[in-house]
């Protein structure tokens, strides 16, 4: 059957935007710097040029059905059964990472505005707001998204480029001390920071004008916010130092909590970005909760997605509050983040050549 | 199969029928018997109910008893002299013209001419009284008694002759109506001065004097069950949508209300009716529905109001002033910017100062919060409390200027102003920085261009302000969040409410160059892409 087309270039550019920033723009540099230090940024350059090999893969796996989304093509390629494996894979996956993105958020609401409200709330109202704009389909969701990007963004970047007055240039030297190794392994640490377009471009790809430019959108949205995480985490890196960015928690907003602009209004930018962030968080939110019960329902052949995405409620608060501690936390974070590398240059790449062999056996039969 | 009757059972038999037959027959009296009682009891006399006839006394009866109880009503019998036959004018006195009734049906009628008998040679009685005999400009034949009723009391005159079926009705509508003014709730510096009056043939002149074009289409219809509320659709065919056009009609045609209030009709119109914010703007100048209609969109005009309806509204309309137009571009890009300013902080100051007040004083710079923290000293209410008296002050003191008499309006504001504002202060039972922050919200509130836009930015004040007083900043940007997604649900006429702020594709992008800001005229070459004009080129050129 074919789907309605009619998701703009535009449109999904915002769309993979707002996913792949989200809640780790503020506690990533930490993960990063503790291995790669000073040459962070470098680890951040290597997991886009990975990530944008992914995405690749990911867009010309999603061409070879244009009509189906990933989870029926799951299901042509591995069979009935194992097919619904791997989407129960998928979403639970989905899942973890939206979890572990709201686990972020709650501690940094809570550390940085609101300190005596019992997190639950601040958890539920959160979601319940994302829930309540997901019921009402992809279209409102996209024009949300697009309304506050054009505003957040904007205030966002003009905020982070303040940071550039109180950089340090020293913070950055000296280059590759240790040698490649550390920025190797810390652009493994920072793949849940693109982590998202991967994933979603197969629930997106049949409502898609103009797919055959897909990839070139893609690239563009990953330079595109490679230049904001280089931008923000760099910034970070110069104010705090290598060795301090990783002893923070939330070091972002420290060290944004250490700059003074004088004789103006605006004296504490840490505030400012906390609460632009809450919008940024809200979107990238809105889509991971849209596209996990947009799955769940064509997985379970739901005429609507609706419910799939109220039942996503209580599971997600729980999933958020499982870590008992911050470390176990930290752990869990790590095993997502290996989780979705294994997907995105793993499974994917697996799926391309069974989807390859696929078609190349079905031009033999139809020569036959 | 009927079963074979034994003979002696014959009569016993036919007796049987005719009392089946009686009952049958005496339910079927008591029937009728029941509808002529609630026929009797009815106050409500249907007019589709009766035919015309083509003796003039049965027609005149009829008429009679359709238009019982009314006074103004009026019925002139007279014998047409030439064709000796016996006629009746009907009409509503006070909404007739009655120099047309005398001097061009009865003065016409009643005279004499030789050439009468030439006419009846040639045509048939009917068509000679309406084609060669009556002088009035607009006669037409109808054979509908509800028709004819609906067209006598929209001010026509209704001419029913002896021996035929038909009526002839002339129109002669003459009411008196408001004189062409200046809108009072749409001032503007540069602009036109003439606005809309309650009477729709006025405002289709004013629109049809701006835009001289046989593709300007006025499709006029009557909604309403008892009452009937003409309204006519507006549009420029050939640019406006004809998806949008057909959606317009439709949602006029399946208004069931009896009786519909013209200055209520947007509110019947509305994609979500349950949603606050308006998504039909109504307009007072013709200049700004010439303007619409220009872009593509439909204008709906009713009777009775002087407000034209504009569909599709989306948020940016409101916005939106014809003295952006009038204006340089760059002074009013910048007013129109100065607006959505505005109205950010008539939605947003209480609960701004609430929450900064009552959780996050780090967020401004420290004398100013000093400042602050030493003027609510000595304030009995936490800042909450405090905000939502001066905000309840507010909108009563803003109700009773609208509602008061003009004369004794300004005691409101010496009142409101001077004496409440200046004592509380004094009194200490709440801080000046909150007088200013009240006063500020309700200045923004009033530079919003759209009144109707203005409500529920009014309305979503105070529970912004219980957001942010229980969770501070993040239940104020949770509380502008759900703003945003409800403006994103939100449709007018199918077409998404952000429109063209959230641009669907690249190519919708040309539609920005008249949202937020506004760029000079010269460089406005196309129609707004999202109504998906037919003919989408504003200028025509190389």
């Amino acid at each position: 059957m074919e789907l309605n087309r009619w998701v703009s270039p535009l449109q999904f550019m915002v769309i993979t935007i707002n996913t792949m920033i989200g809640a780790n723009l503020l506690t990533l540099p930490r993960t990063i710097v503790a291995t790669a230090k000073q040459d962070m940024w470098m680890s951040i350059l290597v997991t886009s040029v990975l990530f944008a090999v992914s995405f690749r893969i990911a867009a010309a796996l999603a061409a070879y059905f244009p009509n189906h989304t990933s989870i029926e093509y799951h299901r042509i390629l591995l069979g009935r059964f194992f097919g619904n494996i791997l989407n129960l894979i998928m979403l639970t996956l989905m899942l973890a990472v939206t979890a572990q993105f709201i686990r972020i958020f709650r501690i940094a609401v809570k550390i940085f505005l609101l300190d005596l409200t019992p997190s639950q709330v601040i958890v539920f109202i959160f979601l319940a707001l994302a829930v309540y704009a997901a019921q009402h389909g992809l279209g409102p969701i996209i024009r949300v998204q697009q309304l506050l990007f054009l505003f957040s963004y904007s205030l966002f970047i003009m905020l982070i480029l303040l940071g550039v007055l109180e950089v340090e240039r020293e913070h950055y030297s000296p280059m590759l001390a240790d040698g490649i190794k550390p920025v190797l392994q810390g652009s493994l640490n920072c793949w849940t920071a693109y982590s998202g377009p991967e994933l979603i471009i197969g629930f997106l790809y049949p409502y898609l004008v103009q797919r055959e430019r897909i990839t070139r959108y893609g690239l563009i949205v990953i330079g595109a916010v490679t230049i904001i995480y280089v931008l923000i985490y760099g910034i970070t890196l110069g104010i705090l130092g290598a060795a301090e960015t990783a002893d923070l928690l939330i070091p972002t907003v420290m060290a944004y909590r250490s700059i003074e602009i004088p004789d103006t209004f605006i004296e504490r930018i840490d505030g400012y970005l906390m609460i632009v962030w809450i919008a940024i968080c809200f979107t990238s939110l809105l889509n991971w909760l849209y596209f996990i019960g947009f799955g769940a329902a064509r997985m379970l052949k739901l005429e609507s997605s609706r419910a799939a995405m109220v039942l996503l409620l209580p599971l997600i608060s729980y999933l958020v509050a499982l870590p008992p501690d911050y470390h176990s936390f930290v752990t869990a974070s790590d095993w997502i983040n290996y989780c979705s590398l294994i997907w995105g240059l793993g499974f994917m790449p697996m799926l391309l050549i069974l989807a390859w062999r696929r078609k190349a056996e079905m031009k033999q039969c139809t020569k036959d | 199969m009927q079963k074979k009757i034994p003979l002696e059972n014959e009569s016993l038999f036919t007796k049987l029928q005719n009392l089946k037959t009686l009952i049958a027959g005496a339910s079927e009296v008591k029937e009728d018997i029941e509808t002529l009682v609630r026929t009797l009891n009815e106050h409500c006399v249907e007019s589709e109910a009766y035919q015309l006839k083509t003796a003039l006394q049965v027609n005149i009866e009829h008429l009679r008893e359709i238009l019982s109880g009314s006074d103004d009503i009026q019925f002139r019998e007279f014998w047409i002299v030439p064709f000796q036959v016996k006629a009746a004018i009907v009409f509503l006195e006070g909404m007739i013209d009655q120099g047309i009734i005398n001097e061009h049906i009865i003065e016409k009628l009643t005279a004499s001419r030789s050439s009468h008998k030439f006419c009846l040679e040639q045509l048939a009685l009917i068509d000679s009284i309406r084609n060669i005999i009556l002088t009035a400009a607009s006669v037409t034949k109808e054979d509908s008694m509800e028709a004819i009723i609906s067209r006598i009391l929209s001010g026509d005159a209704a001419l029913f002759i002896d021996t035929v079926n038909t009526a002839l009705v002339i129109a002669t509508r003459k009411v008196e109506f408001r004189a062409v003014a200046e809108p009072e709730t749409e001032a503007e510096v540069l602009g036109p001065r003439d606005g809309f009056t309650e009477e729709l043939r006025v405002n289709i002149t004013l629109i049809r004097r701006r835009i001289i074009n046989p593709n300007l289409i006025i499709k006029k219809q009557h909604i309403g069950i008892r009452s009937k509320a003409e309204v006519a659709v507006v549009y420029l065919r050939g640019i406006a949508n004809f998806k949008l056009i057909h959606e317009v009609e439709k949602r006029l045609k399946n208004i069931t209300l009896d009786i519909p209030a013209p200055s209520g009709m947007h509110n019947l119109l509305e994609d979500k009716p349950f949603s606050i914010f308006p998504t039909v703007m109504s307009t007072e100048r013709p200049d700004k529905l010439a303007a619409a209609l220009a872009e593509g969109k439909a204008g709906i005009l009713v009777d009775g109001t002087p407000f034209c309806y504009i569909a599709p509204s989306t948020f940016p309309d409101f916005f939106k002033a014809g003295d952006d137009y009038y204006e340089k571009w760059l002074p009013a890009a910048l007013i129109r910017i100065t607006r959505y300013a505005a109205a950010f902080f008539a939605l947003t100051m209480p609960a701004l100062y609430v929450a900064v007040t009552s959780f996050h004083p780090g967020l401004l710079p420290t004398p100013l919060v000093l400042t602050i923290g030493t003027s609510r000293e000595g304030v009995p209410f936490p800042a909450f409390v405090e905000a939502l008296i001066m905000e309840a002050l507010l909108e009563i003191m803003q109700e009773a200027g609208i509602r008061l008499p003009k004369i004794i309006g300004p005691a409101v504001s010496i009142v409101g102003g001077l004496v409440i504002g200046e004592a509380a202060v004094r009194a200490g039972l709440v801080s000046p920085p909150l007088i200013i922050v009240t006063s500020f919200t309700a200045i923004a509130t009033f530079s919003i261009s759209s009144y109707r836009l203005g409500l529920p930015l009014r309305l979503l004040r105070v529970p912004l302000m219980c957001l942010a007083a229980s969770l501070g900043m993040f239940g104020v940007m949770c509380g502008l969040l759900a703003i945003a997604v409800h403006l994103s649900i939100l449709e007018s006429f199918g077409e998404p409410y952000l429109a063209p702020l959230v641009p669907k594709s690249r190519a919708n992008l040309s539609d920005l160059k008249d949202t937020i800001v506004i760029l000079p005229a010269t460089q406005m070459v196309e129609r707004p892409d999202y109504l998906e004009p037919p003919d989408g080129k504003r200028q025509k050129g190389e």
